[in-house]
């Protein structure tokens, strides 16, 4: 295990980092994506994106997608009561990003210097991604 | 007393929908913030409605200019998943049209900025260089835009005759050569309009998390082909070109350095085109149960793609972040004390594309 990997590891919520042909992935409900942020920073990670998707009916994925020495790095978190903590003031380039899930998935970035709304037609509520994918979509309709 | 200017959502230099508040003290820009949005259209919703195959189709619409390298970066990810080595002749057709791509995108931008500092004569040269780059992608897949090459497992359509190809590649090659390199890199018009102007730190590209040229203007040596290599680019090397004056002039130098570099990649792959299956046998593949994100070096910069698989036909999820998302951002730091005059090409230098970042 690396000193990046320790450091991770250390992280409250944190969970064992699983190498796949894409990067690694951790997959932590509960991780503290704020002392990830700090922690990947201070390694100078560089941010990718970030994607949102509906976990349940009330709940949203969040996976944090960065690169450090050309590894990807993925973590996925998971909203509670659909919100979670803002990445933005740590890393900026998160800002639009936060700001797009929130118009997608109705998630609160909690601590978002900047809240409004950013991809959203404003004939919509927030939230219009929210509904299921793969063979469940099928099903719906 | 500051004042501010909305420009846009119809700009008259770019013919795509975003808007800017420039807020100035004279004609200085002290701030500028920017809004996207206009041209949203629920393209990550709709491929979750869809089959792969379909999904194939709908990513191709998600840029009409960087159409194949979203296809190419969808299939990435779904291979990906599924574990699908494509066979080696796919991997070299793939990196002729990316780098076919990539040529066009820049010829664009180029004929674009032109434009925008007055050098009409080399606007249209530059534009009739294009459409020479347009004839060859279409003699090799039978569209001009979307070219419908990458399917799960390789791509559709072969190359039958690398040597005409080729040949169309030197001829354009001779052109930059000749004519596009030159007044991009040394021309005093050029560098009047360009140098100095809009300059973005390397502190502030890592910070604002730029990609692509815009972030390899700035110093920063991102390119995906060569830190992670995919399809061919691992076996025919790809020299990145970095420039560290981080202002339109570095832009300008990049991308027209990269085209060269475009078309040394293309001349090499036809070259040493493998023989052998263009796509794996089975046609439709099951992409199973996972999930897993794919990159790639788009014209503009990075291209990410994510889905999310539940191993039906239909994927769960697909995340689309275009280069112009990371990059917009970042013309609020390249604005600040420069000329409101100078706002239309700032904004440009860094080759944006609305309708990709609003998918």
């Amino acid at each position: 295990m690396n000193d990046l990997e320790n450091i991770l590891q250390k992280i409250p919520g944190a969970a064992p980092l699983v190498s796949k042909p894409d990067g690694f992935w951790m997959i932590a409900p509960d991780l503290n994506v704020l002392e990830l942020a700090k922690a990947l920073k201070e390694a100078q990670a560089h941010f990718s994106t970030m994607t949102g998707s509906m976990a349940s009916e009330k709940e949203t994925s969040v996976n944090y997608h960065f690169f450090i020495n050309n590894q990807a790095y993925n973590f996925k978190a998971l909203t509670r009561e659909n919100k979670i903590a803002s990445i933005s003031n740590i890393y900026p380039a998160a800002e639009w990003i936060e700001r797009e899930i929130q118009d997608l998935y109705k998630t609160e970035f909690t601590g978002h210097p900047h809240p409004e709304r950013l991809i959203r037609p404003t004939q919509l509520e927030p939230g219009f991604f929210r509904e299921p994918g793969g063979a469940a979509s099928k099903a719906k309709r | 007393m500051s004042y501010t200017i909305p420009i846009g959502p119809y700009h008259p230099a770019l013919e795509e929908p975003y808007k800017i508040n420039v807020t100035c003290e004279g004609e200085k820009v002290q701030d500028v913030d920017i809004a996207i949005g206009f041209n949203f259209r629920g393209i990550e919703l709709l491929a979750q409605r869809r089959n792969y195959i379909q999904d194939v189709t709908l990513v191709e619409r998600v840029c009409g200019i960087c159409s194949n390298v979203h296809t190419m970066t969808f299939c990435m990810a779904a291979e990906s998943i599924a574990g699908i080595k494509i066979p080696a002749r796919a991997g070299y057709i793939r990196v002729i049209i990316a780098e076919l791509e990539r040529l066009h995108s820049h010829l664009l931008w180029s004929g674009v900025a032109a434009e925008l500092i007055g050098f009409q004569t080399m606007f249209m040269e530059i534009f009739a260089l294009r459409e020479s780059v347009m004839d060859v992608l279409e003699a090799i897949s039978g569209n001009r835009v979307n070219y419908a090459m990458n399917s799960i497992g390789g791509v559709n359509r072969d190359i039958t005759d690398p040597d005409s190809i080729l040949t169309a590649v030197r001829g354009i090659q001779k052109s930059l050569e000749k004519l596009v390199i030159p007044v991009f890199t040394t021309n005093a018009t050029v560098k009047a309009r360009t140098a100095g102007v809009g300059t973005l730190t390397r502190e502030d590209a890592l910070i604002y998390g730029t990609v692509g040229p815009t972030a390899r203007a700035s110093g920063l040596e991102l390119d995906l082909r060569c830190d992670q290599p995919y399809a061919a680019y691992g076996e025919l090397g790809v020299n990145r070109v970095v420039q560290t004056a981080g202002d339109v002039q570095a832009r300008v130098v990049v991308r027209a350095l990269e085209m060269l570099e475009s078309v040394r990649l293309i001349e090499k792959a036809l070259q040493t085109l493998p023989s052998g299956p263009i796509r794996i046998e089975d046609r439709v593949p099951v992409i199973p149960l996972g999930e897993a994100t794919a990159r790639a070096e788009a014209p503009r910069g990075e291209v990410f793609y994510y889905i999310a698989s539940d191993g039906s036909d239909i994927p769960q999820r697909v995340k689309v972040r275009t280069p112009t998302y990371a990059n917009m951002p970042s013309v609020r730091a390249m604005s600040r004390d420069q000329q409101l005059a100078d706002m239309p090409l700032i904004q440009a230098s860094i080759d944006p594309c609305y309708s990709c970042t609003d998918r």
